[in-house]
């Protein structure tokens, strides 16, 4: 089985979501091979999760003053905060027959790949179940998976350099979020790569995370094919609708 | 009348439920940060509840077999934890 890697680029949080619907289309078609792509979102973005309110989740009018997207994504899990400076994304989008059985398996198939690039890092880290990353018990990556004709597409970020008092002007999070947590306030569950190393680049953040997840695989760099261009602005269109994201 | 419950689950996701009831579920809408698979599945169970009675082993015997029919899986809240929101709800 031979993967197609789309090396790290940088797009709007529309497009974004729309290429990883598009390749999990053609994948699903068999007219695409199983992908791995990188990503950086421009202009920075919030997304929340394919069961949450939007209008809760996100404080809307902050997003607006400072320029900020907001989109619903089609997998499930929690809001994000996409720091066009501060965290690189990746998708990876394969029958899901290529991993372990089970849906929670498979979260931690596809995180290992994310400790293993943190440990080359000389970043110590730890799946924490279901779906995050943690380090000394904050979260430094958040990873969601959806599931579609046989396809799995999971995507998740890994925080480089997150404004993370920015994030938190963005995000409205609640307190029974963190009720189970032994933390005062939000701002304490999250950290960063560069907070961890301080002088690590994102060059050398991308390089580890690549190497990491095309480890043991055949695998060719790529763009993407013409069929999954041709349907990227219908769903652009759907990613920017009231009736996408505010649906819930 | 309305009510809307909202929890993060123990081992699991922030569960929140907004319904509208007088003898019987009339709507239902369930939010989160969980898992569904597929993801329809949760519009599909939200429609098994509505007409429902307030009856909690009644509603998770709905809720079990609309899962297990429609092949839905669910991470981060089950049947119990629906059923005791809307109990506490009402």
């Amino acid at each position: 089985m031979r993967w197609r890697v789309i090396p790290l680029d940088t797009y709007s949080g529309y497009r974004n979501m729309s290429i990883d619907e598009a390749i999990s289309e053609n994948v699903a078609k068999n007219i695409s091979e199983p992908t791995i792509r990188f990503y950086r979102w421009s202009p920075s973005a919030v997304s929340v999760g394919r069961f949450q309110s939007l209008e809760e989740e996100v404080n809307i009018e902050n997003c607006r003053l400072q320029n900020v997207d907001c989109l619903r994504r089609i997998t499930g899990g929690g809001a994000v905060y996409h720091d066009e400076n501060g965290e690189i994304t990746y998708s990876i989008i394969a029958p899901q027959m290529l991993f372990r059985n089970g849906i929670r398996e498979s979260y931690e198939e596809i995180c290992g790949y994310i400790i293993n690039a943190l440990t080359s890092l000389n970043i110590k880290s730890v799946f924490a179940p279901i779906n995050d990353i943690l380090v000394n018990n904050r979260k430094i990556s958040g990873n969601a998976q959806a599931r579609k004709n046989k396809i799995l597409l999971q995507h998740g970020t890994i925080l480089y350099d997150t404004d993370i008092k920015k994030m938190f002007t963005l995000l409205n999070v609640s307190k029974e979020k963190i009720s189970d947590k032994m933390i005062k306030n939000a701002e304490e569950r999250v950290t960063s790569i560069k907070r961890e190393v301080p002088g690590i680049t994102i060059e050398e953040v991308y390089n580890a995370l690549l190497k990491a997840f095309t480890q043991n695989k055949e695998f060719r760099f790529g763009t993407l094919t013409s069929e999954e261009i041709k349907m990227l602005p219908e769903l652009e269109k759907k990613y920017k609708s009231k009736e996408w994201n505010f649906y819930r | 009348m309305q009510k809307t419950i909202k929890h993060k689950i123990k081992n699991g996701k922030l569960l929140e439920i907004r319904i509208e009831f007088e003898n019987t579920i009339e709507s239902i809408r369930i939010f989160g940060d969980f898992f569904v698979y597929p993801a329809e599945g949760l519009d599909i169970i939200e429609k098994a509840i509505v007409g429902m009675p307030i009856d909690k082993t009644l509603l998770k015997k709905v809720i079990d077999e609309c899962m297990e029919k429609n092949n839905i899986e669910v991470i981060g809240f089950d049947s119990d934890a629906i059923t005791s929101f809307i109990t506490e709800a009402v």
